[in-house]
């Protein structure tokens, strides 16, 4: 478990991952409730936060690739599988933890969460989604800032026709189905089942989803390229 | 080896193409058609499996899952139908048709006869044949190439150790005629050439004593000097070739070469040369000599030997173009393994002027023997 342990301590060595780790789920909470919206603001942001954290902790894998830390990975007696689940543990860990402790945090705030419980499961799962997501991401480049470059616009791209960011009516019907190709279009989803308190077998649907994009995310991501 | 520009195009990226276009034009279907969400559920299984196909070698059986999930995502979504593409070019891919039964009997079942999806099912298998019969064959050639590959390597490394076998005999040919020389001197040269000079002993001293019998003994001497002097021509004789050998057959060569003036020039004592090493450099002039007479027109050729303490060096050039192929001939590659095999170089190169050859020997010193 050296790499776990090591993995978790190497997220917060960097100011940026710090920010994105620390401070702004703060400002997620900080962010006052809307008329419009079932949940605070910040809590229908908090998956864009998410992908952005997942991105910015998943490129360190990255840099391993970069910096040829991989090749020497490959030589010492540690398998690439555990290597790779060794370290998407870790991140998954911070994320989590994280997940939890913004949900708590908002509770304690004021927020009308109305079930924090379900919220926290479907945000532990996004997150999941986001590690995976960040992994194939980084999987099909070779430089780092290409890659985050893109991404930036990307997950902008897919929180707004995911309908994350406004509900996906105001789009056109045919928007509307091609979200459905999106993960964040269930994490949307999930959100407003839980916050219009539907039934929790409504949520089987978009949970599966989520499960399987993570699956497809980890099977692109986890090919082992050497730089 | 020479580059084909097509190698980029293997089974494996055309079977990626395959599902990418595949999953492409299946996604299409269902953004056109009325979207239910078990539609997407049901594409993002299929495409896990084929991601899983792509990262790592999944067995034939594993398609029964896709058939299994198409035909239950068929009741919720007849699009599915079309999907059952997927299996059927995966199932084919792996050469293993039987693992469509199931599907099959559910199609006879349902009664599905239109003729969009019979084309579209029957495409997929024709594809996934092609792609198959196409991988086995590039299999088998890799196969060949790498048994070929070895053969030749295998011919070339036996090459080798006979050539240095053949040298290794011709110095004991010649160890053991020598053996045989020095034996034949000393038993019948030897023997008589003693008894002679201790006959002409004798009659010196009988002779200064002035006794009769010396005359017989000098009889007796000469006698024998002439039996030695005979036995020393058969010797002799016996060990002369009957074939010109070395320098003789090496003129010879170039006098019977009459397509145009050979100027040989021969520098130093070609006496020191063994027979084995005549063995490469009379070859080798009577390829270069060949060559000249196949590929060029050369007015002009200038051999010269050039024999010195440690090494004997065959320079052959001619003045004529070089017409057709370059590099080295099956004849020059030869010579080339035979020079190498007793520890010298040959090279042939096209000059400005015309076309040379060096070849270059190592000369053993008698005293390491």
């Amino acid at each position: 478990m050296t790499i776990f342990f090591f993995a978790i301590k190497r997220c917060f060595r960097n100011v940026m991952n710090i920010i994105f780790l620390c401070v702004l789920p703060i400002l997620v909470i900080l962010m006052p409730d809307e008329e419009w919206l079932p949940l605070p603001l910040g809590f229908q942001m908090y998956g864009v936060i998410l992908l952005f954290a997942a991105g910015r902790i998943v490129s360190i894998m990255m840099d391993d690739r970069a910096k040829g830390i991989l090749t020497r990975v490959g030589i010492s007696p540690i398998t690439h599988l555990q290597y790779l689940w060794q370290n998407l543990l870790a991140y998954s860990l911070i994320l989590i933890v994280q997940v939890g402790l913004v949900i708590i945090a908002g509770s304690l705030y004021g927020h009308d969460l109305i079930h924090p419980f379900l919220l926290f499961v479907v945000y532990s799962l996004f997150a999941l989604t986001a590690i995976g997501f960040s992994l194939a991401w980084f999987s099909l480049f070779r430089h780092k800032e290409t890659a985050f470059a893109v991404l930036i616009g990307m997950v902008f791209l897919m929180a707004m026709a995911g309908g994350m960011l406004w509900p996906l009516d105001m789009m056109p019907e045919l928007m509307q189905r091609f979200a459905m190709l999106l993960p964040t279009y269930w994490l949307a989803e999930s959100i407003t089942i839980v916050a219009s308190q539907g039934d929790i077998s409504e949520l089987l649907i978009p949970f599966a989803m989520l499960l399987l994009f993570t699956i497809a995310f980890l099977i692109i991501g986890s090919k082992r390229r050497l730089a | 080896m020479t580059s084909n520009k097509y190698e980029v195009l293997t089974p494996a990226l055309c079977t990626l193409i395959w599902r990418s276009l595949a999953f492409l034009f299946l996604g299409f279907y269902w953004v056109m058609n009325n979207a239910e969400e078990a539609g997407i559920l049901f594409l993002l299984f299929l495409i896990i499996m084929a991601l899983a196909r792509w990262r790592i070698e999944m067995p034939a059986w594993t398609t029964l899952f896709d058939q299994a999930v198409c035909i239950i995502t068929v009741t919720l979504w007849p699009g599915a139908w079309f999907a059952l593409a997927i299996p059927v070019f995966e199932v084919m891919l792996k050469g293993k048709p039987w693992f469509m039964i199931p599907s099959l009997i559910f199609l006879i079942v349902e009664a599905q006869s239109s003729l969009m999806l019979l084309l579209i099912l029957f495409s997929a298998a024709f594809t996934g044949v092609a792609l198959y019969s196409w991988s086995k064959s590039v299999d088998l050639y890799k196969k060949e190439s790498d048994r070929e590959r070895r053969h030749r390597y295998e011919l070339e490394s036996f090459k080798r150790e006979l050539l240095s076998a053949s040298a290794q005999t011709a110095k004991m040919a010649k160890l053991e005629e020598r053996n045989r020389i020095s034996k034949s001197l000393h038993d019948h040269v030897g023997h008589e050439l003693t008894g002679a000079i201790l006959a002409l002993r004798a009659f010196e001293q009988l002779w200064k004593e002035g006794d009769p019998q010396a005359e017989r003994l000098f009889f007796q001497a000469k006698e024998r000097f002439s039996e030695s002097s005979r036995h020393l021509r058969e010797t002799v004789r016996n060990m002369k070739p009957i074939s010109t050998l070395g320098m003789e057959s090496f003129k010879e060569i170039t006098e019977q070469f009459n397509m145009c003036p050979v100027q040989l020039n021969i520098y130093g004592d070609t006496s020191k040369i063994p027979s084995y090493l005549w063995g490469i450099l009379e070859p080798a002039l009577k390829e270069s000599l060949t060559n000249v007479f196949r590929h060029s027109e050369a007015t002009h050729v200038k051999v010269s030997l050039d024999v010195s303490e440690s090494i004997v060096r065959l320079f052959i050039f001619n003045d004529g173009v070089l017409k057709g192929s370059s590099g080295y001939g099956i004849g020059l590659r030869n010579l080339r393994q035979r020079a190498q095999s007793v520890g010298g170089s040959l090279s042939a190169s096209s000059v400005k002027e015309g076309f040379q050859l060096v070849c270059v020997l190592p000369l053993e010193k008698d005293e390491q023997e």
